[in-house]
């Protein structure tokens, strides 16, 4: 019995003396698992006397229980949190944060900026007939973009469509006015490539009917949609231009962001930037869907997504965007 | 269109010059003329003045020089000259000190030894000619002293302008004029002249036939006899080259003027090379050959409209002459032709043979009928003047139906519901009687307009409320924005479910790329949807539209790994291509490709390379992400282009949402990649029912501590870690929170045909701490049920 005490006292102390967490482990290992010393002592119950084996089992109980304890305390110990030098020139744990595409980057933007203008998402197939991309939109037969050879053809009366317009026919045909909405997407031309062009471009329609829709709100809406993407103090400008689709029509210059309008090599010394076309929709457009054009007036825009990310983010290659090479991608 | 400042003089009385030209620019944008580029052409000979040469001795140091004694009026300079050509009393252009010849500026200095005050010049160095043989001999009656610059001196600003597609009028000098003089409040002057006519009348010479009206409502001609066809003079030579044309002769050169200062082109014929003295307007016949006067063989078709003499064709009517029908050097009679004809036309024409004149470019877009007697009777008093012709009186018109002016009209309400504000009536009248617009009031909302026929692009209302703002001014419009907006709800389902994909895929560390639909066949063929072709294709690389996403994700991985960018974690939502039962079919669709290394080697880590956990996980983490569903993952239904042993497809119940896995090493090799390639690819459709069967609800979360077990089980080589984790998901039932595989071993400690998996699992109860008993009690389970249902062995 004394022989267990002194044995105690032994094993207490050698815990304790454990200097670190991996220590304290060997220490349980040595004392409690299957094969450990006081294991191995519960073994040696029955060899005690009876009578004293409820007391050797008490003691025995105990130190089991305090070694556990013991253990426990002092794991928790050199657990605890320690602050220790290392060397913070080393690089961090790499993790990828993924990236938008540039051009989906400003679509998202004009997205927002138009939902909060209350302008909502329309969509519309990309391979189109005639009828929606050229007869419905006023287009004249002999205009150039009706060209066989200028535009890609799928089917006869079938292509791509040269222009995100077709979506304004496919909207107002679908239901009554008002209308408000824009349609970002992909649109073909069957044209050589180079630097400001690609067969293949992406433009942002928008579209407005409503009763009393005016050419001056069409102005001020645009403004406001550029102020929002480009700062507080552009200002825009609007150049009349001929389009079959909307009359009056006009191209929209916006304020050279970059030197304010000063003029600078980005804007090819002009202070502006051309940005787009747009136009009130031809009364002739409107009738094609059976809208009445004396109750309802609208108007339309059109901008050229690739042309607002060059300009934005200062991309000089129409083509960059579409070679996808991840150098390029990732830096945005 | 290229307007010269110079010739533009002639109408108007207002100056373009190096102050206001920039302004000017400005305005006429704002007048819908773009200006492409404004050329300043400049010829300036300040201390140049004309020199009689008075005296020529030999000089006495050098065998080609000459020392000449040149008056310039108000003294007398010694000149060394170089010219073989210098004589006494030839009258001179003198640059004097001061005078920049060239690179040089002139200064009193010492040739050979001898004073020389000066140079006579050659043609080279005033810039006047490319002579250079000997020095320019003036015209003796020019005074002495006069300042060259009296003589040749010129400035001039070609603008070279972009005219709309609509608008015929301002391809010629008096049509923008008209804008022109409007824009700086000065007023139009058309040119004056008088014809003199002789007694023989041009009706007896010529018989004009239209056999087809419609396309050609008016032809007029007339016909100068006794012209001397020679080199033009040196103003009308300047004119046509200011506007880029070349001058040929005096008689090609005046049809070419009055037709830029007119903007009506005309065609003058060889009188004697027209058979019958009969013109025969009327449609080609089908396969109908024809010479063009450059020389190009034509067959024609039955809708292109001719012009022809008694025998044979002379012209593509308002396009081009013919080969041998034309002004030459021998040419004694012309014939004038001035006619109008239909647009629609001359468009077929320029469709069918793909040639594209001055003339085609103005008939096309309309031009005015009923201004011919002004054009013809301006070409014969040019010709009867610089080619000293007569002019046979009257002119050989047929016009059986008279083109009218047209009344629109106007409303001024409109005017302003279509603008947003109102413009006066005063400034719409006063704006529209300067441009040729005339209106009459009908009543307090409407103005009667009448529309002259040189303005054909004036059809309707709407075309005259453009007109009223245009020339109010574009930059006077206000902004207006209303603040009251009715928000929509959005319908467009689609679109935003293709943004929360985009978004839950960003997130997973993938770059988005953005690849156009054209493709080339051969990739297409891959891929087990039927591609659509595109007809007339730029080139091979995108004869078709893409049928999968995958194609353009290897594409781009195919060039980002031969730019040696080894990561390649990317992709792509968008559309895609194909025939579904003869019917072209548009669908979006999504795919992520990985390929390369996944990390490059680091202090605290190995270089990696990605494999098919990668893809599974990116898969597992975005369908997680959308849905609280557990979907299955099974090998059936594998897109062939697909590696069979490493790749699975997503099920919810019934329906497929997706494929992932290693492509085959076929799909690969077609893009030339020699490294396995791991892709997912999902349509937007499944996804959107995916979203659709899926609400997100809060789950409980347990307030009692959890338990965590590992346990190790030695299985057959080909044995599923998802068998035994099934086992014991239903051995368990609702204790168990988690159950993950942790280790996989294989390896000398094991026998060959065997190896270990280590599962680690959590227990945790809702309502109880769960004590070493009970779960004690758990783990026998799953240990005896492991070694008896599944025969396993556990380690």
């Amino acid at each position: 019995m004394t022989g267990l005490l002194e044995k105690k006292k032994r094993i207490l102390d050698d815990i304790s003396a454990s200097a670190s967490f991996e220590e304290t482990e060997e220490k349980r290992i040595k004392y409690l698992s299957k094969k450990g010393e006081i294991t191995l002592l519960f073994e040696q119950i029955k060899t005690v006397l009876p009578e004293n084996r409820k007391e050797f089992g008490q003691v025995l109980n105990r130190l089991r229980n305090q070694a556990l304890e013991l253990i426990n305390e002092m794991k928790s110990k050199y657990s605890e949190v320690k602050s220790e030098k290392i060397d913070l020139t080393l690089p961090g744990r790499n993790t990828s944060a993924g990236r938008y595409h540039p051009l989906n980057m400003i679509k998202d933007d004009l997205k927002k900026i138009f939902n909060k203008m209350g302008f909502s998402v329309a969509s519309g197939p990309e391979v189109e007939t005639e009828y929606y991309i050229f007869d419905a939109l006023n287009m004249p037969s002999w205009h150039p973009a009706r060209k066989v050879t200028d535009s890609l053809y799928v089917e006869k009366d079938k292509l791509l469509r040269t222009e995100t317009s077709s979506v304004q026919i496919r909207t107002m045909e679908k239901g009554k006015p008002p209308f408000r909405i824009i349609a970002p997407g992909r649109a073909y031309r069957n044209e050589k490539e180079n630097a400001t062009h690609t067969a293949m471009f992406s433009q942002c329609e928008g579209l407005y009917v409503n009763k009393g829709v005016s050419f001056a709100e069409l102005k001020g809406t645009l403004k406001e949609f550029f102020r929002t993407l480009y700062g507080k103090d552009t200002i825009i400008r609007f150049r009349p231009h001929y389009f079959p689709f909307t009359e009056p029509s006009a191209e929209v210059d916006v304020s050279c962001f970059k030197c304010k309008g000063k003029g600078c090599p980005l804007c090819k010394m002009s202070g502006w930037l051309e940005i787009g076309g747009c136009g009130m929709v031809h009364p002739i457009v409107l009738e094609n869907v059976g809208i009445d054009s004396e109750e309802y007036t609208g108007f339309a825009f059109g901008l050229g997504i690739e042309r607002l990310a060059m300009l934005k983010f200062g991309v000089n290659d129409i083509r960059d965007f579409f070679e996808n090479d991840l150098r390029f991608l990732e830096q945005f | 269109m290229k307007i010269s400042s110079n010739w533009l003089k002639q109408y108007i009385d207002f100056e373009i010059n190096s102050s206001n030209i920039d302004e000017l620019v400005y305005r006429l944008v704002l007048l819908r003329f773009e200006t492409e580029n404004v050329q300043h052409i400049k010829r300036d000979y300040e201390n140049f003045v004309v020199g009689k040469v008075i005296e020529c001795v030999k000089h006495p140091n050098a065998d080609k020089l000459t020392l000449c004694k040149v008056d310039v009026g108000n003294e007398i300079l010694p000149v060394v000259c170089g010219a073989p050509n210098v004589e006494t009393g030839q009258t001179v252009p003198v640059a004097m000190n001061g005078a920049k010849v060239k690179d040089f500026t002139i200064k009193t200095s010492k040739i050979r030894g001898e004073e020389s005050r000066g140079m006579i010049c050659a043609g080279d160095e005033l810039g006047l000619s490319d002579n250079h043989d000997g020095i320019m001999v003036l015209d003796e009656a020019i005074k002495i002293g006069t300042p060259l610059n009296e003589l040749f001196g010129l400035e001039d600003f070609v603008i070279e302008l972009e005219v709309t597609s609509n608008r015929s009028d301002s391809l010629g000098y008096l049509g923008f004029g008209r804008e022109f003089a409007f824009m700086t409040g000065s007023e139009l002057n058309y040119p004056e002249f008088k014809i003199a006519e002789c007694e023989e009348k041009t009706d007896d010479f010529v018989k004009i036939e239209i056999l087809d009206t419609k396309a050609c409502p008016r032809y007029c001609a007339r016909l100068i006899k006794d012209v001397k066809v020679k080199e033009s003079p040196e103003w009308l030579k300047e004119k046509l080259n200011a506007v880029g044309l070349r001058p040929i002769n005096n008689i090609v050169d005046i049809t070419n003027f009055v037709m830029f200062e007119t903007g009506h082109p005309l065609h003058a014929f060889d009188f004697k090379n027209i058979a019958g003295q009969k013109i025969v307007v009327r449609k080609a016949e089908k396969h109908e050959k024809f010479t063009t006067l450059d020389n190009k063989e034509l067959e024609l078709n039955d809708k292109i409209l001719m012009i022809c003499d008694d025998e044979k064709s002379i012209a593509l009517a308002g396009v081009m002459g013919s080969l041998h029908s034309g002004v030459t050097d021998i040419t004694t009679d012309v014939l004038l032709e001035v006619a109008y004809f239909n647009l629609a036309g001359i468009r077929e024409t320029v469709k069918y043979t793909n040639i594209h004149t001055d003339s085609s470019k103005r008939f096309e877009r309309g031009i005015d009928p009923n201004d011919a007697e002004f054009v013809m009777n301006r070409a014969a008093c040019l010709i009867g003047e610089l080619g000293e012709g007569k002019i046979l009186s009257g002119i050989a018109d047929a016009y059986p139906l008279k083109i009218k002016n047209k009344i629109v009209n106007l409303r001024l309400s409109r005017t302003e519901k279509i603008l947003g504000f109102r413009i006066s009536e005063d400034n719409i009248i006063e704006s529209f009687r300067k441009i040729g617009l005339e209106t009459t009031k009908k009543d307090s909302d409407i103005l009667s307009v009448t529309v002259p026929t040189f303005r054909p692009d004036i059809t309707k209302e709407i075309d005259l409320i453009e007109e009223a703002v245009r020339l109010y001014g574009y930059d006077k419009i206000p902004e207006i924005t209303y603040s009251t907006v009715s928000l929509e709800p959005n319908e467009n389902i689609e679109e935003e479910i293709i943004d929360t994909v985009r978004e839950k895929l960003k997130n997973l560390g993938l770059v988005e790329t953005l690849n156009k639909s054209m493709v080339d066949k051969k990739y297409c063929l891959l891929f087990e949807k039927k591609p659509v072709r595109i007809e007339h294709p730029l080139n091979d690389e995108m004869n078709h539209l893409r049928n999968s996403i995958i194609l353009s994700l290897l594409q781009t991985a195919d060039k980002n790994i031969r730019r040696k960018n080894e990561i390649v974690n990317i992709f792509e939502v968008g559309k895609i291509f194909f025939y579904n039962e003869e019917q072209i079919t548009e669908t979006n669709s999504l795919a992520v490709l990985l390929t390369g290394i996944r990390r490059f080697q680091s202090w605290n880590e190995k270089e990696s390379v990605y494999d098919f956990y990668d893809i599974k996980g990116i898969a597992e983490s975005f369908i997680k992400s959308l849905t609280p569903k557990v979907l299955s993952y099974v090998s059936q239904d594998i897109p062939c282009y697909f590696d069979k042993d490493q790749s699975l497809s997503v099920y919810l119940d019934n329906m497929k949402i997706g494929s992932f896995g290693a492509l085959s090493l076929e799909t690969a090799g077609l893009f030339n990649i020699k490294q396995r390639i791991f892709c997912f690819e999902a349509d937007i459709s499944g996804i959107e029912v995916l979203l659709q069967k899926s609400e997100f609800g809060i789950k409980d979360l347990s307030k009692y501590p959890k338990v965590v077990k590992d346990i190790s089980v030695l299985t057959g080589i080909n044995e599923k870690a998802s068998t035994i984790e099934n086992f014991i998901r239903k051995t368990v039932g609702g204790l168990l929170t988690d159950i993950a595989v942790v280790d996989q071993y294989k390896g000398e400690q094991i026998s060959k045909d065997k190896k270990s998996y280590t599962f680690r699992m959590s227990f945790q109860s809702f309502d109880r701490t769960l004590n070493e008993k009970e779960i004690e009690i758990l783990l026998n389970k799953i240990i005896h049920g492991l070694k008896n249902d599944l025969n396993l062995e556990i380690r």
